[in-house]
Order: C-alpha cells, then sequence, then structure tokens
C-alpha cells in the first residue's frame, strides 16, 4: 500500500504529495505531510489506489471537509530529532 | 606525606637511568594527579598509554568523555604548533615500512592566529615528484577542497538533492537524496520538496526527461518556475509541446 498526501491548490485542483522513501524512514508521512502541504492547507492522506483512474488530474475535486488529517505547517523544514 | 619508591630488581643486572639535561632548565615528569589516572609505559608490551593502565597501542591515549558537542573543546589530544608563523602547520604524519620520510600526512594549517581561522589539509605521497603533496582541504569556512584531476586543488560545489521519478499516473518515485516528497500539480507539473533547505533559492537545477518507453524523445523539455522557486523546493514541468507526464525525470540541485 503506498500513501499520498492530497490537499486542494489555490486553482481548486488537488495536488498529490508523493512522499521519498528516504522521508517516510526518518519523519514518517504525518511530518512530511506538515513540512511539504502549503501553509494552512487541509490535507488527507490516503492510498494511492484510491486517487481516479480515469479523469486527468486537472478534472478531479475534492471536498475540503473530506481533508480532515491535518494542515500544512509554517516551516518548511523537518523539526529537530530528539534523541530517545 | 605521599613516598616516592625506586626499586632495582635482585635478580636483574641492568640499570635504570634517569639522567638530568645538560643545560640549566629543569626536566619535568608529572605523573596524573587525579584519582584513576594512568601514565604508565608498559615494558612487556613497549607501549605507552595515557588514561589507561593497559594500553593496546603504541601510544594509546584513553579518556571517558561524554561530550556529544563538537564544538566543546576536546580534552583527549592535542597537537600544537606553538609558533606564530602563519600557514605554518601543526602536522600528523604517516609512513611505511622503514622510510624515513612519511608517506602521508593530516595536518591543521593556521591561518590567523589571532581569529583562530585554520584549514585542514589531507596529502599522499607524489611518487612522481618523490615528496607528499597537497590533495584535499577543508578551509577554516567549511569549503571542502580536493585535486582530482582538475590540477589544483579548488572547492567542490555537491549536488545538494536529487530524484528520479516517474510522473505517469499518478508518478512514483525510483531514487532520491534529500528529498521529502514530490507533488504532482497537474499534468506535467511538478513540486519537488527537499529534506533540508538551502540557505536560499539561488541555486541550480539540472534536470533531464523521457517521455516513454517507445523511444517518443522529440522536442521534450523541463522547465522552471523561477517565480515559485523557494530555498526548501522548485516547481518544473515536462513536456513537449504542452505540459505531458514523462515517464522518468531527473532533477538534481547544485549550489
Amino acid at each position: 500500500m503506498t500513501q499520498v498526501i492530497i490537499y486542494n491548490q489555490d486553482n481548486g485542483i488537488p495536488a498529490v504529495v508523493m512522499p521519498t522513501q528516504e522521508a517516510l524512514d526518518a519523519h514518517g508521512i504525518m511530518a512530511i505531510a506538515i513540512k511539504d502541504v502549503p501553509y494552512g492547507k487541509k490535507f488527507k492522506i490516503i492510498d494511492a489506489a484510491e486517487l481516479p483512474q480515469n479523469a486527468p488530474q486537472e478534472a478531479w475535486r475534492i471536498d475540503e471537509t473530506l481533508l480532515t488529517d491535518g494542515v500544512g505547517g509554517v516551516s518548511n523544514e523537518f523539526p529537530p530529532q530528539i534523541a530517545e | 606525606m605521599s613516598k616516592v619508591a625506586i626499586q632495582g630488581d635482585p635478580s636483574g643486572s641492568g640499570t635504570f637511568t634517569i639522567a638530568a639535561p645538560n643545560s640549566n632548565s629543569n626536566v619535568n615528569i608529572n605523573l596524573p594527579t587525579v584519582t584513576g589516572g594512568n601514565f604508565i609505559v608498559s615494558n612487556a608490551s613497549g607501549n605507552v598509554g595515557i588514561g589507561t593502565s593497559s594500553p593496546t597501542a603504541r601510544l594509546d591515549v584513553a579518556n571517558t568523555s561524554t561530550n556529544t558537542t563538537f564544538s566543546t573543546v576536546g580534552n583527549q589530544l592535542l597537537i600544537r604548533n606553538a609558533g606564530t608563523t602563519v600557514d605554518a602547520y601543526a602536522r600528523i604524519d604517516f609512513a611505511g615500512g622503514s622510510a624515513n620520510n612519511p608517506t602521508a600526512s593530516i595536518a591543521a594549517q593556521i591561518k590567523n592566529y589571532g581569529t583562530g581561522a585554520t584549514d585542514i589539509v589531507f596529502g599522499t605521497f607524489n611518487t612522481g615528484a618523490g615528496t607528499i603533496a597537497e590533495r584535499a582541504r577543508i578551509t577554516t569556512d567549511g569549503n571542502f577542497q580536493f585535486n582530482s584531476g582538475y590540477g589544483s586543488v579548488a572547492t567542490a560545489f555537491g549536488c545538494r538533492a536529487w530524484v528520479n521519478f516517474n510522473g505517469v499516473g499518478g508518478a512514483s518515485i525510483r531514487a532520491s537524496g534529500n528529498v521529502s516528497s514530490v507533488a504532482r500539480n497537474g499534468t506535467g507539473d511538478y513540486t519537488v520538496n527537499m529534506a533540508t533547505a538551502l540557505p536560499d533559492n539561488n541555486y541550480v537545477v539540472a534536470g533531464l526527461s523521457r517521455e516513454d518507453s517507445t523511444g517518443n524523445h522529440g522536442n521534450q523539455y523541463v522547465t522552471m518556475r523561477r517565480n515559485v522557486m523557494t530555498s526548501s523546493s522548485f516547481r518544473l514541468s515536462t513536456g513537449s509541446s504542452s505540459a505531458v507526464d514523462h515517464v522518468e525525470t531527473m532533477v538534481a540541485v547544485f549550489r
């Protein structure tokens, strides 16, 4: 199962954020979403298989109320790693 | 009162000598005064230990530091050039076999005694010249310089991030370095997010792409959207006459 992050761009077209394996291993998908989704944009983490297959991305629309997993953060950097 | 003991071995005939220098200056051997301190010259192994009673090398300098902050001054081994000549070295040499001359060196070159500016220099033996030659240098301001066919030691500007991804079908990432994600904004329209940001957005991006596996590669492009470049992300488009998803897009960031 490959997970991706979706959010609505300013033009109304959903963007699909694909995490790299290196970032997943180091930080996890939630931290990636908070860092890479633009500030203030609501996002949802879904299985890539749920993405529409029969329509171009420009035709997709996502109800904002379904984007419930978080909001893009202020910083564009990962928080410092804390040693356990 | 502390005691001093010098004891001879009754079964031996060798002489242990402590000789004063032929001068008016003093010579001191100061043994550690702290509990648990060691200064050992091992007759059995020929090893010298400082901070250990069982040295495992010709010179074994041991401590039990728990310091994990690099900027904190260490206390294990200090190689000092006590002079004040600018560009002079504090140096460790290496040699093999019975050669009298070293065949490799690591040295600190003092650039400014007032500010403490210091380069680290790495050298190996130049067999043609018969001497050690400087091969690489880390300057006091953190630039890494080396001579690997350039003809001189010059700063190497590194690739700060790279990614190889397939933009077709929602896109998938094959491999990456210092990239946290690739966002597909639309057909042939992507944002590459770097894991660790650069100091500004004045970096260089180099890219290539391939439209499909059938050899369709005419009039294709990878273009940048300069107005939305940030220190941690950049946006690119792939296509031919219009934006098109490509099966293979490879980009690298240099600064």
